[in-house]
């Protein structure tokens, strides 16, 4: 078995490493310094941008808040109108390790707006599922349409009014049903509860 | 002088068309077929790239002499993958839409074999600003290939271009042509005809060098040929 030993040459190779990985982390620290983003102002900008109403401090306790499978409510803020603003988010489209987020807007019995925060949808083909105008079908129903249970063992993310699949775009209209039905659930069982 | 200049600007021009990563060397397959959904990410792609490889291969090559043979490749690794952290970083902070839709690949850019295969065969042999200008030719000929890729997939497949709907193409765009499969299609076709085209061009050129050559080194030679040639045009006269 050949003798491990420590010569010249072996600190040689260590401290270059070292050193080329010491300039690469300083330069990366001044870079991120720069860089850095911060997403809850990144999130507060866009709902600003969606809904006029300035939003208030009141959170949402999500104890005891059960989600659809694969579907999950990211973050609720409340509007100084009553309107309540809801960033929900499902995986259970195309592509599912990003998913689809969605800030839906609800206020009272109706669904203000419904608009696409972040997808890894395929452009020109899942992406047909997060138009403008295929959201807008959404926009139409109220929250009265929405099968609403609080135990969603056994029940369908389906409500009373259907909104068809987008032909081409099944799997990522899947999502966005999942989305703006979990948020809408996340409305009635929680913000309601709070208002 | 001019030799020196022409030296420099070689691997830029050879980069770009000659020895084209994508089509001719057939590096870099996983971002090209997975991120040339559209033109403009092909570009972004491309140009992210482009970034890495100059940056790389211009700190291999002033490193060239101090990074022991042993532990090259660590190195090499080591300053790609800052730079392409650095692309990742500022792309999230300053182009969000475009960072949210390459995704995985802009980190995966550090394993990219392109800038290893660069690194490891040109930069770490050669001066700074051959090696600079070799990552720009490189780099440049993968944002062309990218963009045409991009481009030919959403034209037909999603019926745009640069995004912008193109009105005839929305009632026969065929969707395959945006997924994987169509890639596969798409990137075949195109190493097909580009090869055809750079092929034939540079058999041209090729060609013409040696008869210029030939004509200057070898007169009599030339002249022989000539005769040649003009006794076959007498003989097919004759034969008529």
């Amino acid at each position: 078995m050949k003798k491990f030993s420590i010569n010249k040459d072996s600190i040689k190779l260590v401290i270059i490493l070292g050193c080329i990985a010491l300039v690469s982390g300083l330069l990366l620290a001044c870079v991120n310094l720069f860089t850095q983003v911060d997403e809850e102002a990144k999130l507060k900008e866009t709902i600003g941008e969606v809904y006029s109403s300035p939003i208030t401090d009141t959170t949402y306790d999500m104890t005891g808040f059960e989600n659809l499978p694969k579907a999950e409510i990211l973050n609720m803020f409340k509007a100084e109108d009553g309107a309540v603003i809801i960033l929900s988010k499902s995986t259970n489209c195309y592509s599912a390790g990003k998913g689809i987020s969605l800030l839906v807007v609800i206020k009272g019995n109706d669904i203000v707006d419904i608009v696409s925060y972040a997808h890894g949808e395929t452009p020109g083909l899942g992406t047909n599922a997060l138009t403008d105008s295929y959201l807008a079908r959404y926009e139409a129903l109220s929250v009265s349409d929405f099968t609403i249970e609080s135990d969603i063992t056994g029940a369908s993310p389906s409500g009373k009014k259907e909104v068809e699949n987008y032909t081409g775009a099944t799997k990522s209209s899947n999502g966005v049903r999942d989305a703006v039905t979990n948020a809408v659930r996340a409305y009635v069982l929680v913000a309601k509860e709070v208002a | 002088m001019r030799q020196k200049v022409k030296d420099t600007l070689e691997p830029l021009t050879s980069g770009i068309i000659k020895d084209n990563a994508t089509f001719r060397l057939v590096l870099g397959t996983c971002p090209t077929l997975a991120v040339t959904t559209s033109g403009l990410n092909g570009l972004y792609m491309g140009l992210a790239t482009t970034f890495v490889l100059v940056c790389s291969n211009a700190i291999i090559s002033l490193l060239r002499k101090i990074i022991p043979r042993k532990v090259r490749i660590p190195c090499y690794i080591l300053v790609i993958a800052t730079f392409s952290t650095i692309v990742e970083m500022v792309m999230r902070k300053f182009l969000p839409a475009i960072y949210d839709v390459m995704g995985l690949f802009l980190s995966l850019i550090v394993v990219n074999c392109i800038l290893l295969a660069r690194a490891e065969s040109f930069s770490s042999l050669n001066p700074l600003l051959p090696s600079v200008m070799d990552g720009l030719g490189i780099g440049l000929g993968f944002t062309m290939s990218l963009t045409l890729m991009g481009l030919a997939r959403e034209f037909l497949g999603a019926g745009t271009f640069f995004g912008l709907v193109v009105p005839f193409m929305q009632h026969i765009k065929m969707t395959v042509f945006i997924l994987p499969a169509g890639g596969f299609m798409v990137y075949g076709l195109m190493m097909v005809l580009y090869n055809l085209v750079v092929g034939t061009i540079e058999k041209k050129i090729q060609d013409y060098k040696n008869r210029h050559y030939h004509a200057i080194t070898n007169p009599l030679l030339k002249a022989q040929e000539d005769e040649e040639q003009a006794r076959r045009n007498a003989s097919v006269g004759g034969d008529k």
